[in-house]
């Protein structure tokens, strides 16, 4: 593609005097693929920029101010950490901080793990694939503000499904809004139903992408399937696993809607607390808006903790 | 297809990658000088967003001085409020009418914000008003709850001198809407807190006479009654927010403990034993006698339980009434009763619904119209007796209203104890309130801690 620029950007500097160097450099730079190729990624780059890192920027800026209630702007003359000092002093960041981790870890983990399996399963060409495929992606397309009612019906304790379910192997009933100890798993488990199949999908793709020799060729080899599976096709999925991860994990993230949906308020049981409605009703009931920002930010680099050493080593592998 | 789309292309990226002859030329200038004025736009984008704290302050200095002179703005008058469904969305859609009827003229643009229990209007008007962007009123708690507006609400004192309404809304209702020594709100209905609701039936059937309800021991043998005779829960609850427990507590609280103890608890000057106690007993009456799926049910859900014969009693601030009137054959004194919460039959549990008033709003001289328009009898009395409230206005004509709604202005203007509802921000500011709520969350949402619960709502004030 640079080539042709190239030839054409040449024989003018040849055509021109040695005075006009400045004049061919811009002529140049003005044919260069960064400058051709301006419009088209400059647009969305400075969208993105402005909503995503400006947002970012913005935010950490307020968090570092002493920024509350109505009245006065922020002031930026006098920025410290004291918002992060009172962060690590309060129990409550402690206790959503607990919360957020858990759900992050946990629900990210089974969710690729449920996916992989359904995956793996659809790609081994069981009967009726096209509508279990279906059915499995199907909550992935529901809203939060209604699944969360459903699973918040289904819980019930009376009368709810899942009681029922449990019932039926002699156990329960539980609690499992009202009990401490059970209602992060519940939610858990409910955002599990709803994104397993979502890493499925991705699952899916990737696997659907390795050709068929692969398979061929392990088993010529007499590789057992597990074994086939395990040496051969997963460790391709890599990519696909970075895909699922993250987009997973911003999902956790958003658990916020979740919970709000199903408790129809910011202040949710202490148990499922986490950082998002802490921040949230810092931010909008108590105007403590340099604090809420302040837990915006540690949200932030809870993520960035969580994910980071596994985009370095899928980085080191060659994925990323 | 294929064949027709493939050699076309191929060749344009070609072309567009030459860059020598004419057409192209002028193309990609085109495309040049474009993008160059979308990133100016995005530059003039983000330099307003970098400038909007002085920016708007200026607007909305501008707005506010044009209406200071009494002159209308072209504004619509701009007005927030949570009433999104059942009772309130009737009355305030009433509320609409009778504005459209008196003001025709007078453009306005009242709508709701949904979302359970103000949430979502709480976070929209605090977003409104630190972007100074602020709506012309808005519905929320007056009291302690308006504190945190402070120096954002302008005074309508004069709207309320004016006409008259600081002699006939109720003396009680008076401070609860000033700040700062000025009028900044004006109420547009109170809801009892101490109610006990009860399903007649039921009570027939297990032998209980709702007269004999007037101390947390009556109570107690009367849930005891329920239990043991009829298949029904005793007492059906919602616990699944905190601010369900906290009102629980502080209904305990006022019955079994009195309005003084409750008040210096309040004022910071507290006696924790008292606090304990009547923690014991919500505790004892939340695990012995209610429904078991209380955690993950509404309120309304919770009252659907009683109106269904499933359960006996229940206790709300009035707007539960909504729903009995809204359910066929489910009439009062017949199907459903009402007593004073036991031990409360001295007490009306204040609670305040008002309009509060943001300065440097779009139209404020239509905001005022509003007001004074809020405090008209005919207003007070067709809201409420949809939204099953309690007008303000002392000199309005019980036969106007409900039955139910009538024996509660009774109490109104008789009784001599109001304590502010503490879960529905009368009685402490956001703050507060908010760090009652954490005390209830942590230790009193299952398992009940009463001692820990104590300590920490002590330290609250």
């Amino acid at each position: 593609m640079s080539n042709p620029q190239d030839t054409v950007a040449g024989s003018q500097a040849v055509g021109g005097t040695e005075t006009d160097d400045w004049r061919t450099r811009l002529v140049e730079f003005s044919k260069s693929d960064f400058v051709r190729s301006f419009p088209f990624w400059f647009v969305p780059f400075s969208i993105m920029g402005l909503g995503v890192y400006g947002g970012i920027g913005y935010n950490t800026l307020i968090s570092l101010t002493d920024y509350e209630g109505f009245n006065e702007g922020p002031d930026y003359t006098n920025l410290d950490l004291g918002m992060y000092v009172q962060a690590v002093n309060d129990p409550w960041v402690w206790t959503t901080s607990k919360n957020t981790f858990v759900l992050l870890i946990v629900f990210t983990t089974i969710t690729m793990l449920l996916g992989l399996f359904l995956a793996i399963m659809l790609d081994r060409g069981i009967r009726y694939r096209e509508k279990i495929q279906t059915i499995y992606l199907l909550p992935m397309a529901l809203s939060f503000v209604v699944t969360a009612q459903f699973w918040l019906w289904m819980y019930n304790v009376n009368n709810g499904l899942v009681n029922t379910v449990v019932g039926l192997f002699g156990l329960g009933p539980y609690n499992w809004i009202g009990d401490p100890q059970l209602v992060l798993g519940s939610v858990i488990f409910a955002l599990i139903w709803q994104f397993s199949g979502y890493a499925m999908v991705v699952f899916l793709a990737g696997l659907q992408s390795i050709p068929d020799d692969q398979f061929e060729a392990a088993k010529v080899d007499g590789a057992s399937v597990f074994k086939t599976y395990w040496r051969v096709i997963i460790p391709q999925l890599k990519s696909s696993s970075v895909s699922a991860a993250v987009v997973l994990m911003i999902f956790a993230l958003k658990a916020f809607t979740f919970l709000f949906s199903m408790f129809g308020q910011y202040r949710v049981p202490k148990g499922t607390d986490i950082l998002a409605t802490l921040m949230v009703r810092e931010a909008f009931k108590l105007q403590n808006w340099a604090y809420a920002a302040a837990i915006a930010t540690i949200l932030l680099l809870m993520a960035l903790a969580v994910i980071a050493p596994y985009l370095h080593y899928q980085h080191k592998q060659g994925s990323l | 297809m294929v064949m027709y789309v493939g050699p076309i292309m191929v060749p344009m990226p070609r072309k567009g990658n030459s860059g020598g002859d004419e057409g192209s030329l002028t193309r990609r200038r085109l495309i040049q000088v474009g993008s160059l004025g979308v990133g100016m736009m995005v530059a003039g984008c983000s330099e307003g967003d970098g400038g909007s704290d002085g920016g708007s302050d200026g607007d909305g200095g501008g707005d506010g001085d044009g209406g200071g002179t009494a002159t209308m703005t072209d504004n619509p008058m701009e007005a927030l409020h949570g009433w999104t469904g059942g009772d309130g969305a009737a009355a305030i859609g009433k509320l609409v009418d009778m504005w459209e009827e008196q003001y025709p003229d007078t453009a306005h643009d009242i709508k709701p914000i949904g979302g359970d229990a103000n949430e979502n209007l709480n976070s929209t008007v605090a977003r409104r008003l630190a972007n100074r962007n602020p709506p012309d009123a808005f519905a929320s708690w007056p009291g302690k709850t308006m504190e945190q507006y402070g120096g954002r609400l302008m005074s309508i004192t004069d709207v309320w001198e004016a006409n008259n309404y600081t002699e006939t809304m109720h003396p009680k209702s008076l401070g609860e809407n000033k700040l700062n020594g000025e009028f900044r709100a004006i109420p547009l209905g109170s809801h009892r807190l101490n109610n006990l609701f009860y399903n007649v039936s039921i009570l027939e059937e297990a032998g209980v006479d709702p007269e004999s309800l007037t101390s947390y021991d009556n109570f107690i043998d009367a849930l005891d009654a329920v239990d043991q005779n009829t298949d029904a829960i005793p007492m059906t609850i919602t616990t699944r927010g905190s601010w369900a427990n906290l009102q629980y507590f502080v209904e305990f609280m006022l019955g079994t403990e009195g309005q003084e103890p409750y008040e210096a608890f309040l004022d910071g000057d507290g006696d924790k034993q008292a606090l304990v106690r009547a923690l014991e007993k919500t505790q004892n009456v939340i695990e012995n006698y209610t429904n078991d799926d209380k955690s993950s049910i509404s309120f309304p859900e919770a009252n659907d339980k009683l109106i269904n014969g499933n359960a006996a009693f229940f206790t709300m601030g009035n707007w539960a009434y909504g729903m009995y009137r809204n359910t066929d054959n489910f009439e009062y004194e017949e199907d459903w009763g009402w007593v004073a919460f036991p031990g409360t039959a001295d007490m009306y549990v204040w609670h305040l619904d008002s309009f509060l008033f943001p300065r440097d709003g779009n139209a404020p001289q239509k905001a005022r119209t509003f007001a004074k328009f809020l405090g008209t009898k005919d207003v007070q009395v067709e809201f409420n007796n949809l939204k099953g409230s309690i007008p303000l206005r002392t000199d309005v004509d019980g036969s106007r209203l409900t039955d139910f709604l009538n024996l509660n202005v009774e109490d109104l203007n008789s009784l001599e104890k109001f304590p502010p509802t503490l879960a529905h921000g009368l009685a402490a500011t956001a703050e507060d309130l908010s760090a009652c709520k954490d005390a209830i969350a942590s230790n009193f949402m299952g398992p009940y801690d009463p001692e820990a619960t104590a300590e920490e709502l002590m330290s609250v004030f």
